[in-house]
């Protein structure tokens, strides 16, 4: 039990290092980029002394090392700065998001792995057969599809010709839990379909690949049926790739999440990225940014973890 | 065609099990008898035919060999039988009644898992795969029990353990929670072993079950089979293809080639006097480590053994030590792999360098072909020491120094023709024009025995003996001083190995050229050099002349090295019974192995 621990501290500590550095990356990306915002703010037909003033109030004029040094003591204390825009604080705004983008979220990743992981685990045990074939040409057209297209067709048909779910529109879970669901549904699916594309993909190769391995010879061998072979001595040494790759998948998921929810209208993180981009609304980029390089720290460090769970001989080497 | 048994059925005891030593008695009753089996693959493009009118009689309580090459379809009639072939591609047929009641060929899938395990058990080549990674050695043991047998876990607990006890593991309880990767090669087998006997089969197949491992373990893997064997009442059908094994642990023999069947009789007959010009290729393929003190009287160079030592050695390595490990764990993390070796070679001298895995052999020929740099020591060639050139003039040197590695598969980049494989050292060192290169390389193809017509292949278009010449025509064709050999032939077949070592003869008295042959079979190393270095735990245990160090050896290491040793022809020699070693942190985190019922229960809840 103790090497497990050990094995944890150290993950954690360089995950901690990561997102320091992302954080480092977050301020300095922004602040090479062309464009100035106080220009932006004060419109086009602002005198060059009004954009000057606007610069000074958002504190733009001040050399880069002193607003550094300003914004990373913020960020250690949870302020991520104010929007140039609305002033009101970026944690507040990005907060007030979270809901619909994090409901969003669990929903499709949910869908995604009760819908991947047994059809890849099928199409590998019947590989080249009927249902192989099928499953494989579902998930190239899944994976090619564009996430704004496919959310369109799911909304035309299911929303607007048959009328079995909202069109579009988001219910918080608070007001009324079963509206929440009913609303994120198709939503949802549009979002899951590239990934449980992918992992059903990698879930095939992964049995395909251990079924092949010796130790499964041997458990035939030793007169094991077929589901005892498969889900006793397959599913777990084919486990840690797969588990790899829901980690790598969270980032589609997450590029597939923001442009649903513009889709969908749905008021989350991602139209708040999308509206903060058009505006040049630095603060809240760069809040976003190192909300979203948290998540992905953290899901990475939980990966970490769970394939050292299924596979001690990861954190013994 | 020798299609049946060559024996008539043997009138021996009819009633009682075999109850007497090693190859004691042997009832008349085929416990499986198998006729006209056929097995073909299939696809798209092609059919092959595997295995063409097998028939034998597999005899209470004996061992039936089944010898041949690699692709002689010895593997796949054990799997055929046990309908462990992919349905899809292999079509079977024939017949295997087991027990004069069932023929398996035709049984359903599941009534045929009840037989698999629990009738007919089997073993596999290399037990590191064959056992599942990430069981416990315990679960997997407790899982084939509970297959076939209603039984409670504690009761198939403690079952297992004593299953783990039986087949010589040391700490049986603590090997019963070790992951596969935690044991060392014999005891992986010992522990797939008990996985295999633990439902009280009545057949086993082996399927080389000792290749994988060194000579010494493979020796008491070879006596727990047979002790097993009468005590447990099994017959066993024992697949190699090592005549050695044939001669001392089987009764009959079935030679295979190409799917067929080209002798089948008792097992001394076979080796002693084989009726099928195959069988005799194969046993003069052989190399006798024993044999080997006529052989040395031929043909040994004058240089080296007549003057007794010349002034100055080609090769001198003095004090080289090695130890891996980080350096951030401090002293206690660092193994040694080498401790404080010194040896000599002279010009056109072979020095054969013998020992098991975890010998430090590899470790010495990467630090000679100055590959990796030794922790402590030098080596000179040439009167020039290697191991403190860097940089351009240790590149620039390496023209005298060539390595041929072990599998010739790997060791060939599949996409470059071999022409430009073997020209390459000739472009690396810059050394004559395009015209000039093609006449070296088309000269060098030529000693190695490969016409003009191989220039243009690829790898994928050899097989394994005329990849290996390949990778010797590359390493011979800059001249070289010295090459370093790590076990140029144990990746081929023992035909194609003999056809290497006679051109390793041949070059060594052409060419002039001195080598280090390391192996692990002493047979080969034997058959090739003048001196042998025995090494042991990272040192040289024995160093001298072959015919002495095989014919009188005075280390304890050496003589239960070469007693492990199975010549077809030498009668074995009683080795001093040593258990496996359990591995080194067992040795030192584990002072005294719990009491077996507590560990049989597993981790407390």
């Amino acid at each position: 039990m103790a090497d497990i621990l050990v094995f944890v501290a150290r993950r954690t500590a360089g995950a901690v290092i990561t997102f320091a550095a992302a954080c480092v990356l977050v301020f300095l990306l922004l602040d090479l980029l062309p464009g100035d915002p106080a220009a932006i703010i004060a419109g086009d037909t602002a005198t060059p002394e009004a954009a000057a003033a606007i610069r000074t109030g958002l504190g733009l004029d001040l050399p880069m090392t002193e607003r550094f040094v300003l914004w990373m003591s913020g960020l250690l204390q949870g302020d991520l700065g104010t929007s140039f825009y609305t002033r009101t604080p970026v944690a507040t705004l990005i907060v007030q998001r979270l809901e619909p983008t994090l409901l969003l979220a669990a929903m499709a990743l949910l869908w995604a792995l009760a819908l991947a992981l047994p059809a890849g685990m099928l199409a590998a045990w019947w590989s080249e057969e009927r249902f192989d074939h099928g499953w494989m040409l579902f998930t190239a057209g899944a994976y090619s599809l564009p996430i704004f297209v496919a959310g369109y067709l799911l909304s035309y048909l299911f929303a607007v010709l048959l009328g079995w779910f909202p069109v579009q529109g988001f219910r918080s879970l608070e007001s009324d839990p079963l509206a929440a669901f009913w609303h994120l549904v198709l939503p949802s699916i549009a979002a899951a379909l590239p990934i449980t594309a992918l992992l059903s993909r990698v879930t095939r190769t992964s049995f395909l690949e251990v079924l092949e391995e010796d130790f499964i010879r041997t458990a035939h061998a030793k007169g094991a049926g077929g589901r005892r072979v498969l889900v006793r001595h397959a599913a777990r040494n084919a486990a840690v790739p797969i588990i790899t790759t829901i980690g790598s998948t969270l980032a589609i998921l997450i590029e597939g999440v923001v442009l649903v929810e513009i889709v969908f209208s749905i008021p989350g993180i991602g139209s708040l990225t999308a509206d903060a981009i058009r505006n040049r609304d630095y603060p809240i980029i760069q809040g976003l940014l190192v909300v979203f390089a948290l998540f992905h720290v953290v899901m990475n460090l939980i990966v970490d973890v769970s394939y050292s769970l299924v596979d001690p001989r990861i954190r013994l080497r | 065609m020798k299609g049946g048994p060559a024996t008539g059925p043997a009138t021996g005891p009819a009633t009682g099990p075999a109850t007497g030593p090693a190859t004691g008695a042997v009832d008349g009753s085929a416990v499986l008898s198998v006729r006209g089996l056929a097995v073909s693959f299939h696809s798209a493009r092609s059919t092959v035919t595997a295995v063409d009118d097998l028939s034998f009689d597999l005899r209470a309580g004996e061992t039936l060999a089944v010898v041949g090459e690699s692709g002689s379809g010895k593997t796949t009639t054990a799997l055929a039988i046990l309908g462990l072939l992919p349905k899809r591609r292999a079509r079977v047929a024939g017949q295997a009644v087991f027990d004069s009641r069932v023929d398996l060929l035709s049984l359903e899938e599941r009534t045929l898992q009840r037989v698999r395990g629990r009738h007919i058990s089997m073993i596999f080549q290399e037990p590191m795969t064959a056992l599942n990674p990430l069981m416990t050695i315990g679960s997997q043991v407790v899982e084939s029990i509970r297959l076939h047998h209603a039984m409670s876990l504690r009761a198939a607990r403690s079952e297992a353990l004593d299953m783990l006890a039986e087949v010589g593991l040391p700490y049986p309880a603590l090997a019963f929670r070790s992951l596969p990767h935690q044991l060392s090669g014999g005891m992986r087998q010992r522990a797939m072993i008990a996985m295999a006997i633990a439902p009280r089969p009545a057949i086993l197949f082996a399927d080389e079950p000792t290749t994988a491992l060194d000579v010494t373990v493979q020796l008491r893997i070879l006596e727990l089979l047979d002790r097993l064997k009468s005590q447990l009442d099994l017959s066993i059908v024992l697949i190699t293809h090592d005549l050695g094994i044939v001669a001392h642990f089987a009764a009959r023999a079935i030679v295979m080639y190409g799917g067929r069947t080209v002798e089948h009789a008792a097992a001394e007959t076979v080796i002693g006097q084989p009726s099928h010009p195959y069988t005799r290729s194969l046993i003069e393929a052989v190399p006798s480590a024993h044999a080997v003190g006529h052989r040395q009287a031929v043909g040994v160079p004058g240089r080296a053994a007549a003057g007794g030592r010349s002034p100055r050695p080609l090769l001198e390595v003095r004090g080289v030590s090695k130890s891996y490990g980080s350096a951030s764990f401090g002293r206690r993390g660092r193994v040694g792999a080498l401790r404080d070796v010194s040896l000599a070679i002279a010009a056109g001298e072979t020095l054969g360098v013998v020992g098991e895995s975890g010998s430090g052999k590899t470790t010495l020929g990467r630090i000679v072909a100055c590959l990796v740099p030794p922790t402590e020591g030098d080596v000179w060639l040439d009167g020039r020491q290697v191991t403190a050139m860097r940089g351009r003039r240790l590149r620039d040197f390496r023209r005298h120094l060539q390595v041929v590695q072990q599998d010739p598969h790997a060791a060939l980049n599949p996409r470059m023709r071999v022409r430009d494989i073997v020209a390459e050292p000739l472009r690396n060192f810059d050394t004559a024009d395009a015209r000039e290169r093609t006449r070296q390389v088309m000269t060098t193809l030529e000693q190695v025995g490969l016409g003009p017509q191989f220039a243009d292949r690829l790898p994928g278009q050899l097989s394994g003996g005329q990849k290996q010449r390949v990778c010797i025509a590359r390493a011979i064709i800059m001249r070289p001083k010295l090459i370093v050999a790590d076990e140029p032939t144990s990746a081929l077949d023992v035909k194609v190995q003999a056809q290497i070592i006679d051109l390793w003869h041949r070059l060594k008295s052409d060419l002039g050229v001195a080598m280090m042959l390391i192996s692990h079979n002493i047979a080969v190393v034997a058959a090739l050099s003048e001196r042998i270095a025995v090494m042991h735990k990272g040192a040289i245990v024995e160093i001298g002349p072959t015919a002495s160090v095989i014919g009188s050896p005075q280390d304890p290491y050496t003589q239960t090295l070469l007693s492990s040793v199975l010549d077809p022809f030498v009668p074995r020699r009683q080795p001093p019974a040593v258990p496996d070693p359990p591995p080194r942190r067992w040795r030192t985190a584990a002072p005294c192995p719990q009491p077996l019922a507590q560990a049989a229960q597993g981790p407390a809840r």
